[in-house]
C-alpha cells in the first residue's frame, strides 16, 4: 500500500479538513475534486457524479418525508396522547417513568425512522416528566432518552436502512422487516436493565393510573397508535412503496393532527416544512460528498482490494463479522453514522457478500452497531444532544448510559451470531435468503 | 457566519434574503410532498398514473438539497466534527478558519471551469417527463459552488479579522425566531 498515493493523499485531506471543521460532506466533495486534479481527470466528474446520482436516487426521497412526518407529529399533539398511553401501561412499576421512555421510544420509532428526531422530540418531554420534582436525576433521564433513541432508526420505517438499501441493493421492505425482532429485543433488554437499576437504586413509584381509564386513554390515542399499521401495513401488501409509504405516513399524521386532534397551524405546519427541509439540506449534502467520493474508490478498486486482503486471511463469515462489529463500534464513538453508512460499508459489502452473509442480515449487524455508537463515548452525537436538553455534564451522562450499552453490546452479539433471529420474519413473508 | 451589518437598511435586506430563502424551501417541500400523495392517489385510486409525478418531486429533492445548503443552512447546522475545534485555543481556532476556507474556496473556483462545461454540456438533453432542458435541472449546483466560494471566503476574512463562525451562534439563532 502507497501512502502517497492520490488516494491516500485525498484520505489525509478529508480526515484533516473535517477534524479542522469542515462539514463532513463538504470535505468528501472538496477533497474528491482535488484527487481528479492530481490524476488529471476532468473534474468536472465531481458535479456530474453529485447530480446523477442524486438524479437516480429516487428511494432516498423517502428520507425527506419520514423527517417530515416526524416533524408533524412532533408539531401536533399526538405526542402528548401516546405519552398519556405509555404512562397508563408501565408508568405503574418502579422506575415507571424510565419505562415509559423506552415504550414511548419503541412506539414512536414506528413513525419517525430518525433516532435524533426521537430524542429531540418525545425524548425532550420524557426528561421534563422525569426531572420534574427531582425524582430521577438528569443524568438518568438523559442516559435513558438516548439509549432508547437508538431503537428509532431499526425498528421501521428507519433512515439507516433506506441508505443501506441504497448501497446494498437489498429490498428495503425486508429489511424494514428485519428490523422488528432486533428492536423489540433492544427495547427489552433496555427495560429489563432499568428494572434493575430501579430496584437498586429504589427509584420511586408513580401513582397508577386506574386500570379502568386505559380504554379511554388507549382510544385517544388510537389514532395515532394505528400510525405504525398503516405504514407497514401499506408496505408489506404491496400497495405502496417504501418511498410512498413515508408521503403516506407525513399525510396521515397530518390529518390526524388536523382533523381529529385539531392542533395544526399555519404556523406550525410552516415549521414542520421548513425544518424537515433543513434536515434533508444537511443529510443530503453528506450524500452528495458521498456519491463523488464513492467514485474515487470505485476507481481505485477499493472495495476489491480490501475483500481480498481479507479473503487471503481466511476469516469465517463469523470472524468477519466480529471484526466488523468491532470496527464500527470503534469508528461509531468517533464518526457519525450516515457518513460510516455511506464510506465504509460499501467497501466491506462485497467481502460479505463473497463470505455468504445475508444482505438483509448483514444491514441489520450494521445498523444496529451505527446505532449504538450514537450513544458511545466519546463521540456519540445523541450523548451531546441530551448534554444540550438537559444541561447536564457528558461525562455524567456517559457514567448513567455505560450499562445501557453494556446490555445493547450484548444484544448485538446475539443480533450478529444469530442470523435466524433476524431474517425469520422477513423469510415468513416471502424473504429467499 | 453574518458580518455585522451597520446599516439598517442593509440589515433589513439581509433579513429578507434570508426569510425570502426560507419560503423557497418551504415551497419545495411542500411541491414534494403534494406531488407524491397526487401520484399515489392517481395510481391507486384512479389507475390512471402521473409520469411528471416522480420528476417532480426528484427536481425538487436536488434543489432543495443545494438550496437549502446554500442559502438556508448556517454553519451549524452541517453534520461536522467539532471535537477537535471545540478545544483549541482560539488564536489555532483562527489559522484553522482561514486554512480550511482557503482550501474550499481555491478547489471550488479551480473546478468550477469543468463544473461549468459539464452543466452547459447537459443541455442537449431533456428530462423524460417534463421537458426540461438537464442544464437548467441541474443549474443550482453552480449556484451552491458559488454560494460556498462566497460564504467560504468570508469566513475566512472574517477569521483573520479576528471574528469567528462560532461567536454568533447565538444571536443567529435569536434571528432565525423573530
Amino acid at each position: 500500500m502507497n501512502f502517497f498515493s492520490p488516494f491516500a493523499l485525498t484520505v489525509y485531506l478529508i480526515i484533516g479538513l473535517s477534524l479542522m471543521g469542515l462539514p463532513i460532506g463538504l470535505s468528501m466533495l472538496a477533497s474528491s475534486i482535488m484527487y481528479l486534479f492530481i490524476t488529471g481527470q476532468d473534474m468536472g466528474i465531481a458535479a456530474e457524479q453529485l447530480l446523477q446520482g442524486l438524479n437516480n436516487s429516487y428511494t432516498l426521497l423517502a428520507i425527506p418525508l419520514f423527517i417530515l412526518a416526524a416533524e408533524i407529529m412532533n408539531m401536533g399533539s399526538l405526542t402528548d396522547r401516546l405519552l398519556g398511553f405509555c404512562n397508563a401501561v408501565v408508568g405503574r412499576f418502579r422506575g415507571g417513568l424510565g419505562h415509559v421512555n423506552i415504550l414511548s421510544s419503541l412506539i414512536f420509532s414506528g413513525m419517525s425512522g430518525s433516532a435524533i428526531a426521537d430524542a429531540a422530540g418525545v425524548g425532550r418531554m420524557v426528561i421534563n416528566m422525569m426531572t420534574r420534582d427531582g425524582r430521577y436525576t438528569p443524568a438518568y433521564a438523559a442516559a435513558v432518552t438516548a439509549a432508547s433513541a437508538v431503537i428509532g432508526p431499526i425498528i421501521p420505517p428507519s433512515i439507516p436502512l433506506v441508505l443501506y438499501g441504497l448501497i446494498s441493493d437489498a429490498s428495503i421492505g425486508y429489511l424494514f422487516m428485519a428490523g422488528i425482532v432486533p428492536g423489540l429485543l433492544l427495547g427489552a433488554v433496555l427495560m429489563g436493565m432499568n428494572a434493575y437499576l430501579a430496584k437498586v437504586r429504589n427509584f420511586p413509584i408513580e401513582p397508577p393510573v386506574p386500570l379502568r381509564q386505559l380504554p379511554g386513554i388507549t382510544l385517544k390515542a388510537l389514532p395515532a397508535l394505528m400510525m405504525p399499521v398503516v405504514l407497514l401495513g401499506g408496505i408489506y401488501s404491496g400497495v405502496m412503496t417504501p418511498t410512498e409509504a413515508a408521503a403516506v405516513a407525513a399525510l396521515y399524521a397530518l390529518l390526524v393532527s388536523a382533523a381529529v386532534y385539531r392542533s395544526v397551524t399555519f404556523a406550525g405546519a410552516y415549521n414542520a416544512l421548513l425544518s424537515s427541509g433543513r434536515s434533508m439540506a444537511s443529510i443530503g449534502i453528506l450524500i452528495s460528498g458521498a456519491l463523488v467520493f464513492n467514485f474515487v474508490v470505485t476507481r481505485e478498486n477499493i472495495p476489491m482490494t480490501v475483500s481480498q486482503l481479507l479473503t487471503a486471511m481466511d476469516l469465517s463469515a463469523l470472524s468477519f463479522l466480529l471484526m466488523v462489529n468491532i470496527t464500527l463500534l470503534v469508528l461509531g464513538a468517533l464518526l457519525e453514522g450516515g457518513t460510516i453508512l455511506l464510506v465504509i460499508v460499501p467497501i466491506l459489502i462485497p467481502t460479505a457478500k463473497l463470505l455468504g452473509i445475508d444482505m438483509v442480515h448483514f444491514g441489520m449487524v450494521v445498523t444496529v452497531n451505527l446505532m449504538i455508537g450514537l450513544i458511545t463515548p466519546p463521540y456519540g452525537l445523541l450523548l451531546f444532544i441530551m448534554g444540550n436538553i438537559t444541561g447536564e455534564s457528558i461525562k455524567r451522562i456517559v457514567q448513567e448510559t455505560l450499562p445501557f450499552i453494556t446490555v445493547m453490546i450484548g444484544a448485538l452479539l446475539f443480533i450478529t451470531y444469530v442470523p435466524d433471529a433476524v431474517l425469520w420474519l422477513p423469510r415468513l413473508l416471502g424473504y429467499q435468503g | 457566519m453574518n458580518a455585522p451589518l451597520q446599516h439598517p437598511v442593509l440589515q433589513r435586506l439581509a433579513r429578507w434574503l434570508r426569510l425570502g430563502a426560507n419560503h423557497v424551501l418551504v415551497l419545495m417541500m411542500a411541491t414534494m410532498f403534494v406531488s407524491f400523495i397526487l401520484q399515489i392517489g392517481f395510481r391507486y385510486v384512479s389507475n390512471k398514473p402521473l409520469a411528471w409525478t416522480d420528476e417532480l418531486c426528484v427536481l425538487m429533492w436536488i434543489w432543495g438539497i443545494l438550496w437549502g445548503a446554500s442559502f438556508v443552512m448556517r454553519n451549524r447546522d452541517d453534520i461536522r466534527f467539532d471535537v477537535l475545534t471545540g478545544h483549541v485555543p482560539r488564536p489555532v481556532k483562527r489559522v484553522l478558519a482561514v486554512l480550511v476556507s482557503t482550501a474550499v474556496v481555491v478547489i471550488l473556483l479551480v473546478s468550477l471551469p469543468a463544473t461549468w462545461s459539464f452543466i452547459t454540456f447537459m443541455k442537449v438533453e431533456d428530462s423524460a417527463a417534463l421537458g426540461i432542458r438537464m442544464d437548467m435541472f441541474f443549474s443550482i449546483y453552480i449556484a451552491f459552488v458559488l454560494a460556498m466560494v462566497v460564504r467560504h471566503a468570508h469566513i475566512g476574512l472574517q477569521a483573520l479579522q479576528n471574528r469567528l463562525v462560532d461567536d454568533d451562534a447565538s444571536t443567529g439563532q435569536a434571528g432565525e425566531e423573530a
